[in-house]
């Protein structure tokens, strides 16, 4: 027997010429629960996948009980009983419980035909010595999300798992789930089961944990036994990273109010947020994944049904807020999703850029778009927002790099001058320069009068443009930080404030 | 929990054909006595049991969430393709007379629709093509190469010997029987192989199946081989039924198939339902309409107005009934 079940000696990866895993290296042992903690891309899942042979690494390798593991597939993964509980889970909705719990290695009777008693009676006594209270014979859709990843749980157990990896597995579980869940867990860790356990939430991480790790941009920070667990130490190593990339600093003024949010509710992610936004002000969201910030700006811009609360702009107050509407009132929404919502993929640069203001330069009567005022507003746009395009006719959206194609959505919507910016995740796979020029654009904006809201999960960039941070977790405002007070802990601090009243 | 709350639209889905089915039947029955005179039964029950086998290849490829458009086409062309062997082989005047060369001929139909369904399997599962266009250019393909074989002609295959309405026992056609052998065969199938089980999980979610490990490229081969197999098959059995190959044979049955699919409670969108009952009641449910409004004698362009109503009213009803995403 050897000491650790699994290590994984100095793992690389990149994704697109980016490398996102820097050499890690983790060992786990059986009979223990191996937390990893880290911020958003950080690097945590990445590694899970590659254990659970999702994506293969790029170099690297791995030792299972000291021989040597290289998974191709999910399915080698599961050939060495290495399960894999994901974030977003793996269950067929039209099929019942038992049939999913077998699904991949299904019973076969006599006559070898699948055998559906055995799976009902195998499957049933094993949720019930689970202490679950679930029918083999219900269908996964008429489930409720939290029994549904008790189900995912279970069916882990029944191949005999001897690592379990799992991928924030509470973010759709009650408080009594999460305690069977915990509960489970360490009684798994008492079988001798590995495992790894991957969360925002430290409180939990804390509870749960015998040893801790944090990554922090692709590389290992460091590892704490649990007797030298200690929230500010963890804390510290998941956001001391240095600023990288110095900001662009332009004077501005703030004005009055432009946005008021009262109490807005979008169940099930937002459960009342209420804001201030002013003219000429930059105003920062930050959160921690499933924090519900994209949540709450879909709610007030229209895109998801807003389900309580208020919203006062301008002077004007809006009742039933819808993406035309706000528009027509002069805010923009840029979304998270540039490549599915932001952009026409396989449409050319200026087509794309002349997107939203298509109605205004439009002829009255017929509704012609004269190509001449298109050619002049789009080469406009190009030069003032330095869009690297050869020929912006034949060049499509999806042949351009990250940074240029967030321009081309930035571009699209300064078109129309608006009185207010939503963006979310302004700068995701956008590289560093054409970052600083992205910021340089959304303070000029604010510098000429219009509100800016921000949402982002990089907590140092909206250090580096804000003059405000809202701090969301579990779908409310926990603090707010005004510029000048801008501090990494007192921030994550917040951020980490759901686990809390969670727990 | 899990207690099950079904939609009423649910509830209509499962049950109305079968309302919808008795009503009919006694509509028609009450309006024309013969409608309901065993000779009617049996001819009734001979003329789905065709359909009723491509059906069950349609319903592999849409439990997956494919679709199968060149389904008519396919029979056309095997059986033409059968067709002209059997005038090659028969051309010194012999009939056919064994039931092996019966079997032989159905072979060859059948293996030449599983050639097609490959065509098709091959560019949908490994070049992610979409089904939809997939199968319309084989629909395109197969009958441009069904006419150009046989010159555009009719081959006739009753003065060969090969028809089918005089093969029956106990007074009930042989094509009804080969079509219950095949619902019942290939129900198990579905149900109780692992190819099948699987299958309906793919046809739910495909990208959980990937990270199980289930070989999603090969099951939807698989399902468009099965489909074009059994489409192959029922071609031949049209021919033996009509006494011959005519360019126009199985023209548009594609609008006849996926529908009856649909009525029997197997979605467009993957992974809902079975081939018993599935598979019978909306075909007999299509098929019944048409043959009572034939007794009534109504107007043949009826039937077409009332086919499309049916078909619309069944696709409106799974998509309302779709909750996920749609594809």
């Amino acid at each position: 027997m050897h000491e650790y079940i699994l290590e994984m000696q100095d793992i690389r990866k990149s994704f697109f010429g980016v490398e996102v895993l820097h050499g890690v290296s983790l060992q786990f042992k059986a009979g223990e629960v191996y937390g990893l903690v880290g911020e958003n891309g950080a690097g945590k899942s990445t590694l899970m996948n590659i254990i659970g042979g999702v994506f293969p690494a790029d170099s690297g390798g791995m030792l299972l009980n000291g021989e040597k593991y290289k998974p191709v597939t999910p399915r080698d993964a599961r050939d060495a009983r290495i399960a894999f509980i994901h974030q977003e889970l793996n269950l067929f909705s039209n099929l019942t419980v038992a049939e999913n719990l077998y699904i991949d290695q299904l019973p076969k009777n006599a006559i070898q035909a699948v055998d559906y008693k055995h799976m009902r009676r195998e499957g049933g006594e094993r949720l019930k010595s689970l202490g679950l209270d679930i029918s083999p014979n219900a269908l996964v859709s008429d489930l409720p999300m939290g029994i549904r990843q008790t189900v995912e749980i279970a069916k882990a157990l029944l191949m005999n798992a001897r690592i379990i990896l799992f991928d924030e597995p509470t973010t759709s579980l009650s408080q009594k789930e999460k305690e069977y869940l915990f509960a489970t867990i360490r009684a798994l860790k008492e079988s001798g089961v590995a495992v790894v356990y991957i969360s925002h939430i430290l409180e939990d991480v804390f509870e749960l944990c015998d040893r801790v790790s944090v990554l922090r941009d692709g590389a290992l920070i460091g590892t704490r036994e649990r007797d030298e667990l200690n929230k500010d130490d963890i804390v510290s190593m998941m956001v001391g990273r240095k600023l990288e990339h110095a900001y662009p600093v332009v004077e501005k003024e703030i004005g009055e109010v432009l946005l008021t949010v009262k109490d807005v509710q979008a169940p099930p992610m937002v459960k009342g947020c209420s804001l201030e936004l002013r003219r000429g002000e930059v105003l920062g969201i930050f959160g921690l994944m499933g924090a519900g910030r994209t949540e709450f700006v879909r709610a007030v811009y229209g895109i998801d049904p807003l389900k309580g609360g208020s919203i006062l702009f301008d002077g004007e107050s809006i009742q039933k807020p819808a993406p035309k509407d706000c528009i027509s009132r002069g805010i923009a929404f840029i979304s998270e999703d540039r490549r599915g919502e932001g952009l026409l993929m396989p449409k050319p640069v200026d087509d794309n850029l002349i997107l939203a203001k298509i109605d205004d330069i439009a002829t009255p009567m017929m509704k012609i778009v004269p190509n001449a005022v298109v050619d002049k507003l789009t080469d406009i746009s190009i030069q003032e927002l330095r869009i690297r395009v050869s020929n912006k006719k034949l060049q499509m959206a999806t042949n351009l790099s990250g940074g240029n194609q967030q321009k081309v959505v930035v571009g699209k919507w300064l078109m129309l001058e608006p009185k207010m910016l939503i963006m979310d995740e302004p700068t995701r796979g956008v590289d560093v320069g054409a970052k600083y020029e992205i910021y340089s654009l959304i303070l000029d904006l604010a510098k000429r009068g219009s509100a800016v809201l921000c949402i982002s999960s990089e907590m140092e960039e909206l250090m580096g443009i804000c003059d405000r941070i809202l701090i969301m977790a579990n779908g409310r405002f926990t603090g707010e930080v005004h510029k000048g007070s801008f501090d990494p802990k007192t921030i994550m601090n917040y951020a980490l404030q759901g686990g809390e009243e969670n727990g | 929990m899990g207690k099950a709350r079904r939609s009423p639209l649910e509830f209509a889905l499962k049950y109305g054909v079968y309302t919808i089915f008795v009503v009919i039947v006694i509509i028609f029955g009450l309006s024309n006595k013969n409608f309901l005179s065993t000779s009617n039964i049996l001819l009734l029950l001979e003329q789905s049991a065709p359909i009723m086998i491509g059906v069950i290849g349609m319903t592999f490829v849409m439990m997956d969430g494919g679709i199968d458009i060149s389904a008519g086409s396919n029979m056309y062309l095997s059986a033409a393709v059968s067709a002209l062997l059997m005038t090659r082989m028969t051309a010194d005047g012999s009939l056919i007379t064994s039931a092996w060369q019966y079997i032989l001929f159905m072979l060859v139909s059948l293996c030449v629709g599983a050639l097609i369904g490959f065509f098709n399997g091959l560019m949908i599962s490994r070049f992610r093509i979409v089904p939809f266009i997939v199968t319309l250019i084989t629909t395109s393909i197969a009958r441009g190469l069904g006419m150009f074989f046989t010159d555009m002609k009719l081959i006739i295959v009753n003065n060969m010997g090969f028809k089918f309405n005089d093969k029956s026992f106990l007074g009930i056609s042989l094509l009804v029987y080969i079509a219950v052998a095949l619902l019942i065969l290939f129900h198990c199938v579905l149900r109780y192989t692992t190819y099948g089980c699987q299958l309906k999980a793919q046809g739910n979610n495909h990208e959980a199946a990937q990270k199980l490990g289930i070989n999603i490229t090969r099951n939807t081969l698989i399902s468009y081989v099965l489909c074009g197999a059994l489409c192959g098959l029922a071609g031949i059995m049209l021919a033996g039924q009509s006494g011959g190959v005519p360019t126009s044979l199985a023209e548009g049955y594609e609008f006849i198939i996926i529908p009856s699919a649909v009525l029997g409670g197997i979605s467009l969108f993957g992974g809902k339902g079975s081939i018993l009952p599935g598979c019978i009641i909306g075909n007999l449910l299509i098929n019944t309409i048409v043959n009572g409004l034939t007794m009534m004698s109504a107007n043949p362009y009826v039937y077409t107005i009332v086919r499309g109503v049916i078909i619309f009213i069944a696709v409106m009803v799974d998509s309302l009934n779709y909750k996920g995403e749609i594809r």
